[in-house]
């Protein structure tokens, strides 16, 4: 056992949510402790501030079909058009600047994942909290349901239910929303049968609280490391999904193209050449991904004292 | 015991149902394949007349009885491309799916189970170090992208392998199979990597995970300080015990991998179920739609339905934990 | 080391591909969409030529549109209504029986009895009331109208034996056993998603085909297909899409071929008097629709950068057309190309009193024509150009279709080809004709011009082929000045085979192992 754990061990005996010696400051050195997680911990801030602020820092508006001409397509990257304006990416078929498409994909398809994720946190968390707080046939209800959807490959739920709502952001986020509840639900769960046992949990109820109250302000805050690393894992599985969709044509539309859409659009010049247009919304994918992954995996890894020895 | 076989049974037949129902409303609200599928010179009294012939007149819920009623003899229509019966379709097209996932299962637990065990037994070695950057390297990568640069350097820019397609097949009891040709091998090269990369990776994490508990355990230890050769603890007392979890959860991926072959077998233009269930997508077939993903339906309930009573046997507490 | 290995391994891999030298009389062909086998089942075009390979039909359309004899070896119009066809003697179906009358009729009630068939046939023989057979080789067929593009539209119903195909759904052509045709070919196997297997029928009654045995593999993917060619693995394709087709040239062992395509290309403005998507630019209803204006009409054409779009999108395998038809074809005018003129369009607009332009939705397919989202992506641009902003919805044609029909969306791309008669009254008939009694029936601008009508209708009752070519010229004419629809191209087929092969492509994009021969 390293002395990274000590934070963790000390809350848990404890069993109070917040503990004197801030537990913050703590986590952040063990987490700190990994330069591979931090550089991917700036990385991943990097590519989140790119894509906020993608409006103000491209220099085109990708999506604006005024802004972008034909007569500047296939340019190679670094190459010029007629009128001198350099394209440090190079364009796509249409003309359209690969550095402000990559970002604006890259735009899209972090809004989709955070956004799908928080809310199938709420969504997942609360029913998870549920079952274990109350047990019984609600439990049984909704982890029936949770077994149900674990039971199926979630490109297939997905793809089912793209195929029948049809294409565009909100029918995407509704389907990503469907196939990552029952993880949070899971984890959350989990997590509460542990704390339900509890004498804090037992006090509350002498005292008189409401459940709603034991669960969301006593409960919820400590299940939080575990739905943290659950989260960071869903967010890329999340980005991966919509990104698989829209690359197979059931995603989102072709005027506002995330990267997925970006890579599929250029897989048809691959042959005669034309790399870029694919490769470089690929990297941008893959990077925004495995960045992700490496701070969950060092956060796993600070939060959960078992996965470690 | 029967008592949960019949219970778990029950609940089989009624989620069954239900998705049915789901699958029919859904692919029902997609629009009337006849105006879909229509050649442009049709009358629109040429129109009613092949609806009326086709029974898409009848009212929702009566067309929802004709489809059960024919679906539960195993008849989902014949596909509106080409006329072959839909289930037919998708059933011819699972052995290539299957080949496919094998492979990739195969290598990923041909390779991800030595190397799991040596980051397992070697935490802090730079090589074990190495093999858990590739893991992680392997979750982030989008299948279908990976998929491209492989086709870009090995197809394109190298030449040395075939960019997509079955190649030659042999017949085998009727069923087509690509790994026993020199040809075929060569084409399943690309596709196998492309979708073996998840699992392996998940291999090695898992084996990982498995040996540093089980280095820890006494008897493990006693093994060591017995003065048993490395060799013989890691592959007597190390492996026997890591595997069965291991290679129980590399199963039920086969299910997963299946699915995601939708991916994988669209750009590799491999012919099988996956490429089936995006083609009939893009052409409205409906049977066809419909028999795929009736048929994936049935297939994981069916593997839920064989992996809880399993457990059950092995573990009555989940039995108990039912009752309850 | 690792490097050395695995270049063995590829080099042992590359001998084993290269394998044995293909058989001269062996041809491999890469098609993009798979048979329906059925010669009755789901009238595609790809359909078509597949079963052109195992069956005949009584009239054959040439490469050039020309109409020849095929299983009728002559045919001539008793009265206006009414048609005689001698039947070829001598002619053996693959199973060794007679070809006689008595199969053409079964073939054709076939065609209009078919169950569960959503696409049938039945259109091309929409006209043919009755029949008479004198003798077993000669049958009169009576039509309801004057029909005269019969003998053009009888090239896609095609003949299959009377007892071979008794009952016998789509499946058993699959399975071979009802696939008994008189065509070039039999049928060896069929295995659905992966390859078509035909040897050649060496009782043909027609000129034999060079090739002993043709297998076509089935290969959707654009990029597979090209790949597939470039491997060896196939000896052509068909469907070369457009972005490979520079590197195709260049490459020393292949051969590009290209004839011009009768699919012409232009988008439908809706005529009807509340658009859907189409408003004032601040999204405020306008007081009718804009589009109904011949100057808005003409504006959008003159915004639109054919030259561009054609070197661009089309990567130069396109050409700007002046007529319905291509050049050469049974009613070809040479209509204007309106020029790129976005400062005279700007001011049209402003005459129609749109100054601002304003506000409307391109709908296309994105898998029906070549490169048809990037075109609806590359007008919307030239439209915000002159102040028509355009948003973009692309959509399998499947599901673009029923939009069509029910006269949901405002301005769509269509793709019109002449259903392999080449004759120009096709486009008369179905696209500009008012929808009446099955005329019309393409019409999904919902154009109504009686004065095109009347024109229309004339033709089509004139018996004289000479009078009647001058009749159809007057009504492309009035059609492409009225700009009921906004021209854009005429496509090109593109096919590309082995250094080794003469192909000769067909203007109707069906691809035929009999045009294919070893080059000399």
């Amino acid at each position: 056992m390293t002395a990274r754990e000590h934070s963790w061990r000390s809350e848990e005996t404890a069993g109070v949510a917040v503990s004197a010696d801030s537990p913050f400051r703590s986590f952040w050195s063990d987490f700190s402790e990994s330069p591979v997680a931090m550089a991917a911990l700036v990385g991943l801030a990097l590519i989140v501030a790119a894509a906020a602020l993608a409006p103000v820092i491209t220099p085109q508006n990708p999506y604006d079909l005024a802004e972008i001409t034909i007569l500047d397509s296939m340019l190679p990257p670094g190459g010029k058009n007629l009128e001198g304006k350099r394209y440090w990416l190079g364009t796509d078929d249409q003309g359209r600047d690969m550095l402000s498409g990559i970002l604006y994909g890259l735009r899209t398809s972090v809004f989709v994942g955070i956004f799908s994720g928080i809310i199938a946190f709420f969504l997942g968390t609360t029913l998870g909290l549920m079952a274990a707080y109350f047990g019984g046939a609600i439990d049984s209800v909704i982890m029936r349901l949770v077994d149900l959807k674990l039971g199926f490959p979630s490109i297939l739920v997905a793809l089912l239910i793209v195929t029948v709502l049809g294409k565009g952001m909100d029918k995407i986020i509704i389907a990503l929303v469907i196939v990552q509840w029952a993880y949070y639900a899971r984890a959350a769960r989990s997590a509460a049968l542990v704390e339900r046992g509890k004498e804090y949990v037992e006090a509350t109820r002498i005292l008189g609280l409401s459940h709603r109250r034991t669960i969301f302000c006593h409960i919820l805050p400590n299940c939080l490391p575990p739905l943290i690393v659950v989260g960071t894992v869903e967010v890329a599985h999340a980005i991966i999904l919509e990104a698989t969709l829209s690359f197979l044509g059931v995603g989102l539309p072709i005027t506002e193209p995330s990267l997925g859409l970006l890579i599929a659009n250029g897989y048809q010049y691959m042959l005669s050449g034309k790399y870029w247009i694919s490769f470089n919304p690929g990297l941008a994918l893959f990077v925004t991904i495995l960045c992700i992954n490496l701070v969950g995996d060092q956060l796993r890894d600070v939060l959960n004292p078992r996965l470690r020895r | 015991m029967t008592f949960f076989i019949l219970r778990r049974l029950f609940q089989s037949v009624v989620l069954l149902a239900v998705v049915s129902l789901l699958v029919f409303l859904a692919v029902f609200a997609i629009g009337n394949p006849v105006d879909i599928l229509i050649n442009f010179d049709a009358t629109p009294e040429e129109i009613t007349r092949i609806k009326r012939q086709m029974g898409f007149h009848l009212p929702l819920w009566q067309q929802y009885f004709v489809f059960i009623g024919s679906a539960l003899q195993g008849d989902f229509g014949n596909s509106f491309i080409n006329g072959a019966p839909a289930l037919k379709l998708v059933v011819e097209r699972l052995p290539a799916t299957l080949e496919l996932a094998i492979a990739a299962l195969l290598v990923s637990v041909v390779a991800g189970i030595p190397l799991g065990l040596v980051a397992g037994l070697r935490p802090r070695k730079p090589s074990s170090q190495a093999i858990m950057a590739g893991s992680i390297l392997g979750f982030s990568s989008p299948s279908f992208w990976v998929a491209l640069v492989l086709i870009l350097v090995f197809g394109v820019q190298l030449g040395w392998l075939p960019t997509g397609g079955r190649g030659e097949t042999v017949d085998v009891l009727g069923v087509q199979l690509s790994f026993l040709t020199a040809d075929g091998l060569a084409h399943m090269v690309l596709p196998t990597i492309t979708f073996a990369l998840y699992p392996t990776a998940l291999a090695i994490r898992l084996t990982r995970a498995g040996t540093r508990e089980i280095v820890l355990l006494d008897f493990v230890r006693f093994a060591r300080a017995k003065g048993l050769s490395e060799k013989r603890v890691i592959f007597v007392h190390v492996l026997k015990n890591i595997l069965v979890p291991i290679v129980t959860v590399m199963g039920v991926q086969l299910g997963i991998l299946i699915s995601y072959a939708v991916v994988t077998e669209t750009i590799f233009a491999w012919p099988g179920m996956g490429k089936l269930i995006i083609d009939s997508i893009y052409l409205v077939d409906r049977p066809v739609m419909v028999a795929f993903l009736m048929f994936a339906v049935f297939i994981f309930t069916l593997i839920n339905l064989i992996v809880d009573i399993t457990y059950s046997f092995l573990d009555p507490r989940i039995r108990i934990s039912e009752l309850r | 080391m690792m490097r050395s290995l695995l270049t063995g391994v590829v080099a042992v891999l590359g001998i084993a591909l290269i394998g044995m030298p293909a058989d001269a009389q062996e041809l491999v062909m890469g098609n993009r969409v798979p048979p329906a086998v059925d010669p009755h089942f789901s009238n595609l075009t790809s359909n078509q030529a597949y079963s052109k390979h195992i069956f005949n039909a009584l009239t054959f359309v040439e490469a050039d549109g020309s109409v020849h004899p095929n299983l009728a070896t002559s045919w001539r119009q008793l009265e206006a209504r009414t048609w005689e066809f001698k039947l070829r003697k001598g002619v053996k179906f693959h199973d060794g029986s007679d070809f006689t009358a008595e199969d053409v009729v079964f073939s054709i009630k076939r065609v209009r009895e078919l169950p569960n068939n959503p696409n049938p046939y039945t259109a091309s023989i929409a006209s043919i009331e009755s029949w008479d057979i004198p003798d077993p080789h000669t049958i009169i067929f009576h039509t309801s109208s004057i029909d005269s593009v019969l003998i053009q539209r009888l090239d896609s119903i095609y003949i299959v034996s009377h007892k071979a195909a008794a009952n016998a759904t789509p499946a058993d052509f699959a399975s071979g056993k009802a696939a008994i045709g008189t065509g070039p070919f039999k049928l060896v196997e069929y295995v659905p998603g992966s390859h078509l297997i035909l040897e050649r029928n060496e009782d043909y009654w027609g000129d034999k085909p060079h090739w002993q045995k043709v297998t076509i593999r089935i290969i959707s993917n654009d990029a597979a297909r090209v790949a597939a060619l470039l491997g060896g693995d196939v000896d052509m394709i068909e469907f070369v899409p457009t972005p490979d087709v520079e590197a195709l040239r260049k490459n020393a062992n292949v051969t590009v071929w290209q004839t011009p395509s009768d699919r012409f290309m232009y988008w439908v403005p809706h005529q009807r008097d509340k658009l859907a998507f189409t408003t004032a630019k601040d999204g405020k209803p306008l007081d009718k629709n804009p589009l109904q204006d011949i100057r808005v009409r003409k504006a959008i054409s003159l915004a639109i950068n054919r030259k561009a779009m054609i070197e661009r999108v089309m990567t130069d395998l396109a050409s700007p057309a002046r007529s319905w038809v291509p050049k050469g074809m049974f009613g070809y005018i040479a209509g204007d190309i309106d020029p790129y003129d976005p400062e005279k369009s700007k001011q049209l607009l402003a005459e129609a009193g749109y100054p601002d332009g304003f506000k409307t939705q391109l709908n296309c397919s994105n898998d029906r024509y070549v490169n048809d989202a990037k075109i609806c992506l590359a007008t919307a641009q030239m439209l915000a150009r002159i102040g028509i902003q355009a948003s973009v919805e692309t959509e399998p044609i499947s599901t673009l279709v029923p939009k069509l029909r029910a006269n949901k969306i405002d301005l769509f791309l269509l793709g019109a080809a002449t259903g392999g008669s080449a004759n120009a009254i096709n486009h008369l008939l179905r696209q500009l004709h008012t929808p009446v009694g099955g005329l019309g029936v393409g019409n999904f601008g919902q154009y109504f011009d009686p004065e095109l009508d009347a024109v229309t209708d004339e033709a089509a009752n004139e018996i004289d082929p000479e009078k009647r070519e001058a009749l159809v010229r007057k009504g492309m004419k009035m059609a492409w000045e009225r700009m009921v629809v906004i021209p854009l191209h005429h496509q090109v087929v593109v096919a590309a085979t082995k250094k080794s092969l003469n192909f000769r492509p067909r203007f109707d994009e069906q691809t035929l192992a009999i045009n294919a021969s070893p080059a000399s």
